[in-house]
């Protein structure tokens, strides 16, 4: 899926629930608020008609509106209450707040209560009337506190401002993490569209050049034939050229030889090699060509390691890179240990040369790159070819003048 | 039967509690809102009710009439800012008693172009309340 698909069809979606939580959410706070102010309403009316049947009592025993109003000031939710008369004037009152009364000339007439928003948080205000034994009017005003809803719906806020933040934050998280995996796996699969491209053009270079060197050793297999002939029938002087010829004729037959094994598909005889058995194997290719060297080999011995691959390439691939450590390393010692993993084995193979610039370091395992006068530049490449058709990993560690170290990573024995 | 008993307790208790209650003066009147401008005649901390910190009160001659006003403006130690004899002074608040008295309950005060509020516009005090009162605030 790529990406903008990707955003049409989690983040459109997931936007959507947002505003859905958020217009839900905000209809369900101002229901609760509405419902919340009725009962306080109901509450405040409650209360007034409670004042309202003993003040006429109060007032006939003699008590004044002060003395009878002050007593309700301590009650939790009355902020302020004044008593007026039929003519609307204001015969006593008592207020939590120092000299605060808002009565207005404007809303004694009123008949409904009305909300006023003060420093100590909104006061739901009523004015009703009553009447005493005598028949006299007075008028109460009353103004009640509505803190409490205040706090809840403070409360219905905060929650609801917690639960829109953790929807946000789990919603980005979810989109980071699709993301990232989408992002990974668009790269993996664009790592395995090149990778096959990659294989197919080996195959029809492989195709090729076997062709091409199949045309090349036949004519050369009888151009040597030649020479052997020539070097038969030349005058001894001119034997020295022929077998020079002969030897350059060779030469280029096992370069062509290389060449094509090198491009040829791998197939593998696999077995339980234990690491005694290699190295041995190992020693006496070298011992062939480096026979005057070999006490500067070292093969760690380790009894308990074996391996699972196909000898005769493990061996190539291990005898080319002693050789190449033992030139790299001059006169100083190559050591050749293992070591057994979880499931796989590590050889390490370490020299003591100058280790490898950064420039080397970067094409050491590229095909025909070489920094020796003589070679093709083939063995690296072949090495980890070798390695990687046995599902392993071929690497190495340089540092300068402490020469480089060459990991090879592969299964360790199979268990029948 | 009930509903007396029940009236009669609350008569009792009410008059325990009317034996404890004290005098209010006076309540910030809205409808009797005025603007003075004036001369500070003189600066006093006055007791306003039995137990409550003193309030600071400006004798204050109105510059057009002449006329003499007597201003409470909130509690002394809410008041930081300084204030002097002689000075000209804006008050808005409510005239809350005429007469040789002329009180004024003040709400907003104006002194070398700085605003004083100790009271919003329904008149509820500064000083008490609110966690969003501070002292002697003032605005520009």
């Amino acid at each position: 899926m790529k990406r903008k698909d990707l955003l049409l069809f989690f983040f459109l979606p997931f936007i959507g629930l947002v505003l859905i939580f958020f217009t839900f959410s905000s209809f369900n706070r101002a229901y609760i608020k509405d419902n919340v102010e009725t009962l306080v309403e109901e509450q405040l009316r409650a209360t007034a008609e409670l004042l309202k049947a003993n003040l006429p009592r109060l007032l006939e025993h003699g008590y004044s509106p002060d003395e009878i109003l002050r007593t309700y000031s301590d009650e939790e939710n009355i902020y302020y209450l004044a008593l007026l008369d039929a003519d609307r004037k204001v015969l006593g009152w008592s207020s939590r707040f120092d000299g605060y009364l808002p009565l207005s000339i404007r809303e004694v007439e009123r008949r409904e209560s009305w909300i006023i928003s003060s420093p100590a948080g909104l006061i739901f205000n009523l004015i009703s009337s009553f009447m005493t034994g005598q028949n006299d009017t007075y008028f109460l005003y009353l103004g009640y506190s509505l803190a409490s809803m205040e706090d809840m719906m403070a409360h219905s806020r905060r929650n609801f401002y917690m639960m829109f933040g953790l929807v946000c934050v789990v919603g980005i998280l979810f989109f980071i993490g699709l993301f990232q995996f989408q992002t990974r796996f668009l790269r993996k699969e664009k790592e395995l569209g090149e990778q096959k491209q990659e294989k197919e053009r080996y195959r029809e270079i492989s195709a090729f050049t076997s062709g091409m060197a199949h045309e090349i050793k036949n004519p050369l297999n009888s151009l040597a034939l030649m020479c052997d002939l020539m070097h038969k029938k030349v005058p001894p002087e001119l034997q020295k050229e022929t077998s020079l010829g002969k030897q350059e004729i060779q030469k280029i037959s096992r370069l062509v030889e290389q060449f094509s094994s090198s491009l040829k598909p791998l197939k593998l005889n696999r077995e339980n090699l234990a690491w005694e058995e290699l190295s041995e194997s190992v020693r006496a290719s070298l011992r062939n060509e480096f026979e005057m060297e070999m006490e500067r080999v070292n093969f760690v011995p380790d009894e308990v390691v074996a391996i699972y691959a196909d000898k005769n390439l493990i061996s190539q691939m291990l005898y080319n890179l002693v050789k190449n450590a033992l030139e790299a390393s001059r006169d100083e010692a190559v050591v050749v240990r293992a070591e057994k993993r979880k499931k796989s084995v590590r050889i390490l193979v370490q020299d003591q040369g100058v280790g490898f610039s950064e420039e080397e370091a970067r094409k050491a395992f590229d095909p025909f790159f070489t920094t020796k006068s003589q070679g093709m530049g083939i063995g690296l490449y072949l090495a980890r070819k070798i390695i990687e058709a046995h599902g392993g990993r071929l690497s190495f560690q340089s540092a300068p003048d402490r020469g480089v170290v060459f990991l090879i990573d592969i299964p360790g024995e199979k268990y029948a | 039967m009930k509903w007396h008993k029940f009236l009669w307790i609350f008569m009792i208790f009410l008059g325990l509690r009317l034996s404890a209650a004290q005098q209010t003066p006076r309540f910030y009147n809205v409808d009797k809102e005025v603007e003075i401008l004036g001369k500070i005649q003189n600066i006093m901390m006055e007791p306003r009710s039995e137990g409550r910190a003193p309030f600071l009160v400006i004798e204050l001659e109105e510059k057009s009439t002449q006329k003499p006003f007597t201003v409470e403006v909130s509690p002394a130690w809410f008041f930081e800012y300084d204030l002097h004899k002689g000075e000209s002074l804006k008050i808005i608040g409510s005239l809350v008693s005429e007469g040789a008295l002329n009180l004024v309950m003040a709400r907003q005060l104006r002194h070398r172009g700085e605003i004083i509020t100790v009271r919003d516009q329904h008149g509820f005090p500064s000083w008490s309340g609110s966690k969003g009162n501070q002292r002697g605030r003032r605005k520009r």
